[in-house]
């Protein structure tokens, strides 16, 4: 497609949608406008409900963070508790030389034996003073090089928490290992008086901590996984898997946070992150949750909102549709009428008026104006008319002196001949002749009068052209009132008798018939001269601007014209001649009565 | 009438419109994927065994639309248990089939003959390379790997290599380990013992105190547990070398009774047999090891690193 076609098409488009329709807009406007209203308050309900969601899932996470997180203080509290206990009342009143701790060690583990996996009370020099539950040193162990103890002796005035490990300090039995957080804490051992420093250990059981988060992911939204404040983790619901290498946590960026609501994108993931630290330790408990897991749950709304969207949408283009169509119906009926006046059809009555105020005002004014405007061309038609007489009156103005002009020749050469009788004879027939001619000044009269104008006429001629020629009459006495413009047939006569047979010796034949057919009226003017040539004939009935004497042709073009004039072009004359065989004219007329005329028949 | 018509035309439309999609919302979790059904068939007479696996595989199914149930296939039972079994998880459902087979080949054939092999993954035990669906260890190079382990860490001249099952796992570990110490100056036989608790221990007592062996390479936790009470009784140097996956393996590698370890990563194998059964994306980690085993002596168990792969957390 080149740069033409293109630019025809854009043009099309153009004007097509120049061409659109007041309904086309207005369903159009209107279905639009309600889609896009539709659309953003969809759009808000939704943003607003779906963070609402949002603010409900992190708002019960947030109290599910609370909860765990008074839980597991509670928890290491109690351990402290444990620690403290076994510190202040038993170990600082202790004489290690005298006495032993075993006792108050053995109950303490007992009344906490669920949540410890051991207490145990161990030398600056690493050497095991007492533990809970007995058990035996594992050989080839040195607690010594243990983290736990290197960052208890590292933090003298503190607890220390050490992260999850197994505990490696005892023969298992049956080979059972357990996972412990050591609570660790330096101690002063007295022993008779003299202060050595000691480290008192309490491993936490493991499976408290994961049992407190285990409960608590299986079920909610998201999941709660617990660091340090270096970020490794102490529990996570994939920790092995995070162990093995087989997912990946965000754990590190983590521990960076301080305690409130985050969003991460972490693997691609989107997530919400809420953060609570814990008391003591700097253990931080980060809750999790993917963000399309909120959404997920609104599966359900989506696809309830969907079906309201399609049916209202569906609603409104058919609403649409059928309001405008009644709203329009008035425009429409009004466009239709400007249509029949476009058409020509004038009726006032035609005119639609009806639907809203300002619709019926419109119909009305059109109407008014329609009325006005029929006015005007009425006015102007008679106008046209009597310009139309006029013209009329100027082309008859033509004719009578023609006429006059060879009766009158004739009359003298009868005088100058001294032919007295036939000239009284033919100024006789002149004085009848005028008679019908002036008519009372009317153009148009019966074809009786017309024919008795013809046989006066013809009666002049014969005297003048001494009865060279034969002439006969033979007219319908049906169509004899019926009416004709006048002096139409009598030119054809005379050129029947200058052209044709005048000119003849003896033999001229002129004959004029008059009948009905098909509904009009015709009559035929014939001669049997010597016809005339096709290249005349052809000319015969166009318009001359000036005669140019005899045989101009301007007579016949006048009666052509005339008759066009008053009877429209359907009417006329018509010449048909042949080369030494004779011509004939016929006039071809409306069938109309005088009294049809009178009433307006003209226009027939 | 044209209006009414169209009218008609709306009411009619909007009806049902509500209708189809009144029975879409109405029936709405039908349309919504369903859990995919896995079953995983273990091989054994101790499930506790496969314990690590089944953690993996659960984990692994967790961040899935999936659902994992385990079927215990006892021993004894052989193959045709876990046809049966296998078949069993079909007819209730199972959209995949897992399964630790204890013979690969023959459930293989039954497998290939049956037209299921889109259905059905190895894990663990097989031919590695054997199957696009299996997840598992290269056996021969695992076996070329502890060879080499070995020689590099055992003044031993001469080695027994003991087993109690000839399985194609333990066959390309036995090719794998043969091969390679025999090129390194170490001198190594093979002996497939009894499945018989006391005639295995008495065999393996006897080629303890022999003086023919200077330690033993075990395949099995029958064998390692065997050459360990051995050892203690002969009260002898025999080193020990053992390929497991077993608690109780490392429990003897931390009394110093053995002296190097081959551990099969099974929670891995499980996470990554549901994983790639599923088609699901991996994001692993950047310390992720593909080979899905360690070799560990007594120093390297109580690593941060090794303590979190090898312990189970909680029984």
């Amino acid at each position: 497609m080149n740069l033409k076609d293109l630019k025809n098409q854009l043009e099309r488009v153009k004007r097509a949608s120049k061409r659109r329709s007041i309904q086309l807009i207005i369903s159009l406007s209107f279905t639009l406008v309600s889609i896009a209203s539709m659309t953003f308050l969809t759009f808000a309900f939704y943003t607003s409900y779906i963070n609402k969601a949002k603010e409900n899932a992190i708002e019960d996470n947030t109290q599910i963070i609370n909860q765990i997180s008074w839980n597991l203080n509670t928890y290491l509290r109690n351990m402290m508790g444990i620690s403290d206990s076994m510190y202040y009342n038993v170990i600082k009143n202790l004489d290690l030389t005298s006495d032993t701790m075993n006792k108050e060690m053995d109950l303490l583990y007992e009344a906490n034996r669920d949540n410890l996996i051991s207490i145990a009370c161990v030398s600056q020099d690493g050497a095991l003073i007492s533990a809970a539950p007995v058990a035996t040193r594992k050989p080839g162990v040195d607690f010594v090089d243990q983290k736990w103890f290197s960052e208890t002796e590292n933090q003298i005035e503190n607890f220390y928490f050490s992260t999850p490990h197994v505990q490696n300090m005892f023969v298992s039995s049956n080979y059972r290992y357990y996972w412990v957080v050591s609570l660790g804490r330096s101690v002063d051992l007295n022993y008779m008086g003299h202060s050595r420093k000691g480290i008192l250990l309490v491993d936490m059981n493991y499976s408290a901590i994961e049992q407190m988060f285990a409960k608590v992911n299986e079920s909610g939204t998201g999941y709660v996984y617990l660091i340090d404040s270096d970020g490794t983790i102490i529990f996570h619901p994939k920790q092995k898997a995070i162990y093995t290498g087989l997912y990946d946590e965000n754990n590190l960026v983590a521990a960076e946070y301080d305690d409130g609501n985050y969003i991460e994108s972490f693997n691609g993931q989107k997530r919400a992150i809420i953060v609570k630290t814990v008391g003591y330790t700097g253990w931080k408990i980060i809750s999790v949750i993917p963000t399309n897991e909120i959404t997920g749950d609104y599966n359900e709304l989506n696809a309830f909102l969907l079906i309201i969207i399609t049916v209202t949408v569906f609603l409104i283009v058919f609403g649409n549709i059928i309001i405008s169509k009644i709203v329009t119906k008035p425009v429409r009926n009004l466009a239709d009428s400007l249509k029949s006046i476009e058409d020509g059809r004038f009726n006032e009555e035609d005119i639609f008026i009806g639907g809203s105020h300002e619709i019926r005002h419109l119909g009305r004014t059109i109407k008014s104006l329609v009325s006005q405007m029929q006015k005007m061309m009425d006015e102007r038609v008679a106008e046209q008319k009597d310009k139309r007489k006029s013209e009329l009156d100027a082309l008859q103005a033509q004719i009578n002196p023609h006429f006059l002009y060879n009766t009158l020749d004739s009359v003298v050469w009868m005088i100058e001949a001294e032919k007295y009788p036939e000239a009284i004879s033919m100024i006789t027939s002149l004085a009848s002749l005028f008679r019908i001619s002036l008519s009372k000044g009317n153009n148009i009269i019966t074809i009786k009068d017309e024919i008795t104008h013809a046989k006066n006429y013809l009666a002049i001629q014969k005297v003048r052209y001494k009865n060279r020629f034969e002439a006969t009459i033979n007219v319908d006495p049906a169509i004899e009132n019926c009416i004709t413009i006048k002096l139409i047939i009598q030119p054809l006569i005379e050129n029947a008798i200058y052209h044709a047979v005048g000119e003849l010796d003896d033999d001229g034949m002129i004959e004029v018939n008059g009948y009905e057919k098909d509904g009009d009226i015709f009559i035929e003017v014939i001669d049997n001269g010597m016809g005339i040539p096709p290249e005349t004939l052809e000319n015969l009935l166009k318009e001359k601007s000036t005669s140019k004497g005899k045989g101009s042709g301007i007579g016949l073009w006048n009666i052509n014209q005339r008759i066009n004039l008053y009877f429209k072009e359907d009417y006329g004359l018509k010449i048909y001649s042949e080369l030494d065989e004779g011509t004939k004219a016929v006039i071809h007329l409306p069938k109309m009565t005088m009294e049809e005329y009178k009433g307006g028949g003209n226009e027939k | 009438m044209k209006n009414k018509k169209l009218f008609i035309v709306a009411v009619l439309a909007v009806i049902l419109l509500l209708a189809v999609e009144s029975y879409i919302y109405f029936n709405f979790s039908k349309f919504q994927k369903s859990p995919t059904h896995i079953s995983f068939i273990l091989t054994g007479d101790n499930l506790d065994n496969w314990d690590s696996m089944m953690a993996g595989a659960e984990d692994a199914a967790e961040d899935e639309n999936c659902v994992v149930d385990f079927i215990n296939c006892p021993v004894e039972y052989g193959v045709s248990g876990e046809i049966d079994s296998l078949n069993g998880a079909l007819a209730d459902g199972a959209d995949i089939i897992l399964i630790s087979s204890i013979d690969y080949n023959a459930i293989k054939a039954y497998v290939d003959e049956n037209d299921l092999e889109d259905k059905v993954f190895y894990v663990k035990n097989g031919i590695f390379g054997d199957s696009k669906n299996s997840v598992m260890t290269d056996d021969y190079e695992l076996g070329i790997e502890f060879a080499k382990y070995i020689t590099d860490n055992v003044n031993a001249k001469r080695l027994v290599l003991v087993t109690q099952t000839e399985d194609v796992n333990t066959l390309s570990q036995v090719n794998g380990i043969m091969e390679n110490l025999t090129g390194m100056g170490i001198e190594v036989d093979y002996r497939k013992l009894s499945k018989n608790e006391t005639k295995l221990n008495q065999s393996m007592y006897n080629l303890g105190q022999s003086g023919l062996y200077n330690g033993y390479i075990t395949l099995d936790l029958a064998t390692l547990t065997a050459a360990c009470e051995a050892k203690s009784k002969l009260n002898k140097d025999l080193s020990i070398f053992s390929i497991s996956s077993n608690i109780e393996a490392v429990y003897y590698m931390d009394a110093g009774i053995v002296n190097g370890l081959l551990f099969k990563d099974d929670y891995s194998m499980g996470y990554l047999a549901v994983k790639k059964a599923l088609k699901s994306d991996l994001i692993t980690a950047d310390g992720f090891d593909t080979k899905l085993y360690y070799i560990l002596d007594k120093n390297m168990i109580h690593t941060e690193e090794m303590e979190k792969i090898l312990f189970p957390f909680v029984k």
